[in-house]
């Protein structure tokens, strides 16, 4: 797995496409039926009513979800089968979702340790995400000490920190998270770094 | 609020704390009072019985015994229970009624009935495993299940245990790291708590025992309070202090280890090497 993990982030972008992906939840049909494809770099908006199976699509794309028929190809590469914790897809929760035990920078850290990142590189890295956040300052705060809104950018740093190379990253963010960094006052340091560091494809739905 | 109505509320407070703090203590002192007293009439103050503690053999095998029942007992209920919770939780929440059934079950048996199933079941350990006191930590897992059942529930709802673990399962964590880095560092303080209602649970337990004729702490006191009466009090009253050490011990570490009254200046170098460990 190890290998394939790592030509695959190699990549500058991938694909990721679903094929006829199906959930029932107890007897209520939340997606029926549903293909997709964002290519490599692409910025797709999941819009549509309450109930609508964007979130359950999400969740099928970052494994938190077993599908009940269809497939789920990420970078050429079928992971319909595979556990969350294999998937490499960072995902920024509708729920506030931060380790309530550990620091800002430690949140960010968390995945990289995860994914034996060395001491040096993981702080450097959770600091140029916290920063790209625009939360450089807070990076000593716990969850309970920050706002809902810097909770969610840090979950984002947190999201797009696993992904090795800016550019190259799959992340998956809610619409509340998009909604709470626009509300921040200065929620991203320039626009032209977003562009720049932004991961590619990224789905927005609620 | 008004003054006098804050002075009020004031002296409430104290009586309800100076009554309270004598209907626990009076017992306490009562018991050391006796268990210095000497023989005869007018004999001086002696800290005999507390010496022949450690002078009756079976006293200190007793004791040892029964602190290592208490440690074995809770270490295999948090092996046994904490994982079987988070997974009824986040997997198959409707078995939830039915383990909490299950748990909650001892506390309605009473020990009597309890032993009367476990005996055969013991009889058949001590022949063909072991007949060591040890043995009886089975039995002490049952019996603390009700109580670290509730602690563990009440600390599992603090926290929103479902969307903690999807995160960490979505940055590459497997369920191990989930549980051992995520979920035991949120709810420690009911981990500690369950512990600690185990230990004094096990260190206080007579029936069981006594019934399976093991000698634990509590079977060692009465037996030698046949024989010397200050000495069994003594022990007593040494246990229960230890459990009240015990208690204060595990409160402070509980409050230390909470997050939000961390200082938010601390060096975040030293709180990761911290939490490695």
């Amino acid at each position: 797995m190890s290998t394939t993990s790592t030509e695959t982030r190699a990549r500058s972008g991938v694909e990721v496409r679903l094929e006829d992906l199906r959930k029932v939840y107890s007897g209520v049909t939340a997606l029926d039926g549903l293909s997709l494809t964002i290519g490599q770099g692409e910025l797709v908006a999941l819009l549509g009513p309450s109930g609508c199976g964007k979130t359950t699509a999400m969740r099928l794309v970052a494994g938190l979800e077993e599908a009940n028929g269809g497939r789920v190809v990420i970078g050429g590469q079928d992971v319909t089968n595979l556990g969350a914790n294999k998937r490499e897809i960072g995902m920024v929760f509708q729920a506030y979702s931060l380790f309530p035990h550990m620091t800002a920078t430690q949140n960010v850290e968390f995945g990289l340790q995860l994914h034996k990142v060395g001491v040096d590189e993981r702080r450097k890295r959770a600091r140029e995400m916290l920063d790209l956040v625009g939360l450089s300052a807070h990076s000593n705060k716990y969850a309970s000490q920050m706002s809902g809104g810097q909770q969610q950018r840090v979950a984002l740093a947190r999201a797009l920190a696993i992904q090795p190379t800016p550019g190259c990253a799959r992340g998956f963010a809610t619409r509340s998270a998009a909604s709470s960094s626009r509300s921040g006052s200065r929620p991203f340091s320039s626009p032209t770094t977003r562009k720049r560091r932004w991961p590619s494809p990224i789905a927005l739905g609620s | 609020m008004n003054s006098s109505r804050r002075i009020k509320l004031q002296v409430f407070r104290v009586v309800v704390f100076v009554v309270m703090g004598a209907f626990f203590i009076t017992p306490l002192i009562a018991m050391f009072e006796f268990s210095t007293r000497g023989n005869g009439e007018n004999a001086p103050r002696t800290l005999e019985a507390w010496a022949s503690i450690f002078k009756t053999p079976d006293m200190v095998d007793a004791i040892t015994a029964s602190l290592q029942l208490a440690a074995i007992t809770s270490i295999a209920m948090l092996i046994l229970l904490l994982p079987t919770m988070v997974w009824v939780r986040l997997r198959l929440p409707r078995l939830n009624r039915i383990v909490e059934f299950i748990c909650l079950l001892p506390l309605t048996v009473p020990a009597i009935a309890l032993v009367v199933g476990l005996r055969p079941i013991y009889v058949w350990i001590n022949i063909n495993v072991t007949d060591s006191i040890l043995a009886l930590a089975f039995a002490y897992v049952v019996l603390v299940l009700p109580y670290a059942y509730r602690s563990l529930d009440a600390g599992l709802a603090a926290i929103d245990i479902k969307t903690l673990s999807e995160a960490a399962r979505s940055l590459g964590a497997g369920w191990l790291t989930v549980m051992w880095r995520v979920i035991v560092p949120n709810m420690s303080s009911a981990i500690l708590n369950a512990c600690l209602l185990s230990v004094a649970l096990v260190l206080g337990e007579y029936t069981v025992a006594n019934l399976l004729n093991f000698e634990n702490l509590q079977v060692a006191i009465a037996y030698v309070g046949l024989v010397s009466a200050g000495t069994s009090v003594a022990v007593a009253l040494a246990s229960l202090v230890f459990a009240f050490v015990l208690l204060m011990v595990i409160s402070f570490i509980g409050r230390r280890r909470t997050p939000s009254l961390a200082a938010a200046g601390t060096d975040p170098q030293y709180l990761t090497a911290g939490q490695r460990t």
